[in-house]
């Protein structure tokens, strides 16, 4: 038919296309770097950056060494971080079947959203899984306040859990709001320092990978919008799902608890 | 959303109007990844041009770069007609290289092959265009190609190549340097005498030789320089 | 003070052709001149090279005058050719002049081609044409230096037309219209005055000079190097031997 006919999300495609979402400064780039440094030995990697401004976060990883500097591509966003992995994600699209392409078979492609602020979250046209990166940082009531990625990405990270004593956060308490704001979707306490929570994050990345392959993994939209209730009860996540409404547990039981 | 309830085989371009067609190609919200794209005005603003000489920008770039590709697109349209349908791709190949031959700056090429391909995805996925290539076309090609099947005169193709370089400028002024939109939107407007100028300069192409090659050599030069600029907001 | 080749009518204007052909037989290379409004001087060379002084012999030029020169390098054969002075696109007085350069380089063969400055003086109006015809395996370095107005001056009209074809396809289209009234716009030369160009195909190019960019051409085909400024003396390209 044409040119560049790829595969789709969805088709036979053994490569776990992995999104990394959050507030600018959280630590995404670092988290990939994690991840590379882990993973990039074992499997095949390959990296897409979305800077807003710059390539900076590409060449970061790039000098990390964490992994063959080719295998790490930037994509400009036009000042438009969300559109680039929510409306219109043909370049990235474009940017990631070029990688899959050029270094076949690839395992893992981590796809890094330009830092922005709490409500941009990757299309599931994009991406098969998406991680949402918080920091004790950024102050322990951020998860308590939600949003589409902290409430419904496939895993919450909260990042730079050593620095939780400098910066007066009380990392259970923390986890513990963002498990009641996830419903129950899973929640990790990463440290690059603490080698449980590293090889726990690894484990999880492997266990997508694995879904993908036998099946089971189903690309999932964390929002914008909020899970509401319709007039005759029947509660919405707005992602229309209506044909998996009752194998699958996202958006449905989080209201009116 | 699933796919399961989105996926659909492409169709036929006959189901939808001509000028409704020309309407979606043009417009900014067609997922092509032309967001990330500024026609050369981040090199433009960062080697010392002033927003306000945007409309002079657009002038330059009506009679130059924007000129060879509507050319091209309209000769693709023609080529895509004529051609018996199981030689279109390689009549299209000669008019993309004559593009290429006529584009001398990697980093516009690239540009508009990033383009093409963003608008072969979408749009080959709605329609079945008949179109085989290894390689990426350029923008120009793509949207000759599209016109062509959803018969687009050549001028109206020629005014699509025209109207999405004013407003890919235009639009991406207004991200970097802010000002009134009301303002730019009739930099968009008065702009469009010198579109139909240029369309009315292109129709009559039919042959890739034809295609006219005027160069501007400072866009050309900062297309290039953009290319290993390590700030930047846009492709190109 | 202009003087005119008396055999000319200045209404006319002076046109005519200078040829060169380079050739290479039983290991000794030849050359073969035509002098027209520009004299062809064969000068000397290095070994195995042929090498030509190009002379205008009368002042050029002005309104009316056609200049062609035709180089023909044969197989294996090498040539250097080289303007001895600028030239300038004076006054046309109402009447456009041209100026063509063609050059056919067979297989294996070599050209160098060094322009000096051409100068497009105030009311000038030219048409300039370069056709490169590369054949696969042979080497093509040219130098040209376009110079919008003499000092003082804004200088005229120029439409420079460039077609390269290499190994018997298309390589490089390229036009410029230099026109008072475009080129001033911003992307083309804004205020700038000085295009100098190097033109490099079937060898690899030189290192690009600090404030010059590099285009490289298709097919991997060799390169086009330009610098655009403001006076000949700051082109980092006119101060790169040619040869």
């Amino acid at each position: 038919m044409t040119t560049h006919d790829h595969q789709t999300p969805g088709a036979a495609r053994t490569s776990l296309r992995l999104g990394v979402a959050g507030p600018v400064g959280v630590g995404k780039s670092s988290v990939i770097a994690t991840l590379c440094a882990e993973l990039g030995t074992r499997i095949s990697v390959g990296v897409i950056t979305n800077d807003i401004y710059t390539d900076e976060d590409a060449r970061f990883l790039r000098s990390a060494g964490v992994l063959a500097p080719e295998r790490i591509r930037a994509v400009e966003t036009g000042a438009c971080p969300h559109t680039a992995i929510r409306d219109d994600v043909t370049q990235n699209l474009l940017a990631v079947e070029d990688l899959e392409a050029d270094f076949a078979p690839l395992d893992l492609v981590l796809v890094e959203s330009g830092g922005d602020n709490l409500t941009a979250t990757f299309s599931p046209a994009l991406i098969d899984a998406q991680l949402f990166v918080l920091d004790v940082a950024g102050g322990g009531d951020v998860a308590r306040k939600g949003g589409p990625g902290i409430g419904r990405a496939d895993l919450l990270l909260v990042n730079k859990t050593d620095l939780a004593p400098y910066v007066g956060v009380d990392v259970e308490r923390m986890v513990a709001d963002a498990e009641r704001a996830r419903d129950g979707r899973p929640v990790l306490a990463l440290s690059k320092h603490d080698r449980d929570s590293v090889q726990a994050l690894v484990d999880w990345v492997l266990g997508r990978i694995a879904a993908l392959r036998d099946g089971s993994l189903v690309p999932q939209d964390p929002g914008p919008m909020a899970p509401h209730v319709h007039a005759d009860g029947a509660v919405h996540s707005h992602d229309h799902d209506h044909a998996r409404e009752h194998d699958h547990d996202h958006g449905h039981q989080s209201v009116g608890r | 959303m699933p796919s399961s309830e989105l996926t659909q085989a492409a169709g036929s371009t006959a189901t939808v109007p001509a000028e409704y067609v020309a309407l979606l190609l043009a417009d900014a919200r067609l997922p092509t990844g032309a967001h990330t794209q500024s026609a050369g005005l981040e090199p433009a603003l960062r080697n010392g041009m002033r927003s306000a000489q945007v409309p002079d920008y657009l002038r330059a770039r009506l009679a130059t770069v924007t000129e060879t590709e509507a050319a091209a697109a309209v000769v693709a349209r023609h080529v895509w007609l004529a051609a018996e349908p199981t030689d279109r791709t390689t009549a299209l190949d000669v008019v993309d290289r004559a593009w290429r031959v006529r584009t001398p700056a990697a980093a516009m090429r690239a540009a508009a092959d990033l383009l093409g391909r963003g608008y072969l995805r979408t749009t080959a996925a709605l329609w079945d265009l008949g179109l085989a290539t290894g390689h990426p076309w350029c923008r120009a090609v793509v949207i000759g190609s599209v016109g062509a099947a959803a018969g687009l005169s050549a001028a109206a193709v020629a005014r699509v190549l025209g109207y999405e370089d004013v407003q890919t400028v235009v639009a991406a002024t207004l991200k970097l340097d802010p000002f009134d939109p009301v303002l730019a939107t009739r930099w968009v407007a008065e702009a469009g005498a010198g579109v139909e100028a240029m369309v009315a300069r292109v129709s009559g192409c039919t042959r890739a030789d034809d295609l006219p090659a005027v160069g501007a050599p400072l866009m050309e030069q900062w297309a290039q320089a953009h290319e290993t600029e390590e700030r930047r907001l846009f492709r190109a | 003070m202009i003087t005119r080749a008396s055999t000319v009518s200045a209404a006319a204007g002076v046109v005519g052709r200078t040829g060169v052909v380079a050739g290479v037989t039983d290991g000794r290379p030849w050359l073969r001149l035509t002098s027209g409004p520009l004299r062809a001087q064969q000068v000397h060379a290095r070994p195995g090279w042929g090498r030509v002084a190009l002379i205008a012999n009368t002042a050029l030029l002005l309104g009316g005058d056609e200049v062609h020169l035709d180089l023909h390098v044969e197989a294996g054969a090498r040539l250097e050719a080289f303007e001895v002075a600028g030239t300038v696109a004076y006054h046309g007085r109402g009447r456009a002049c041209a100026w063509s350069v063609t050059a056919t380089v067979e297989a294996g063969g070599e050209l160098v081609l060094a322009g000096e400055p051409f100068v497009v003086a105030d009311g000038a109006d030219v048409v300039r044409t370069l056709r490169l015809d590369v054949a696969a395996g042979a080497r093509v370095t040219v130098r040209e230096t376009t110079v919008l107005g003499r000092t003082g001056e804004l200088g005229g009209r120029l439409v420079s037309r460039t077609a390269i074809d290499h190994a018997g396809v298309p390589l490089l289209r390229e036009d410029q219209h230099l026109v008072p009234g475009l080129r001033e716009l911003p992307g083309l030369l804004g205020t700038h005055r000085v295009v100098d160009v190097l033109t490099v195909v079937g060898a690899a190019a030189p290192a690009t000079p600090p404030g010059a960019t590099a285009y490289p051409l298709l097919d991997d085909a060799g390169a086009l190097i330009r610098w655009i400024g403001d006076d000949v003396a700051s082109s980092p390209l006119h101060r790169l031997p040619v040869r």
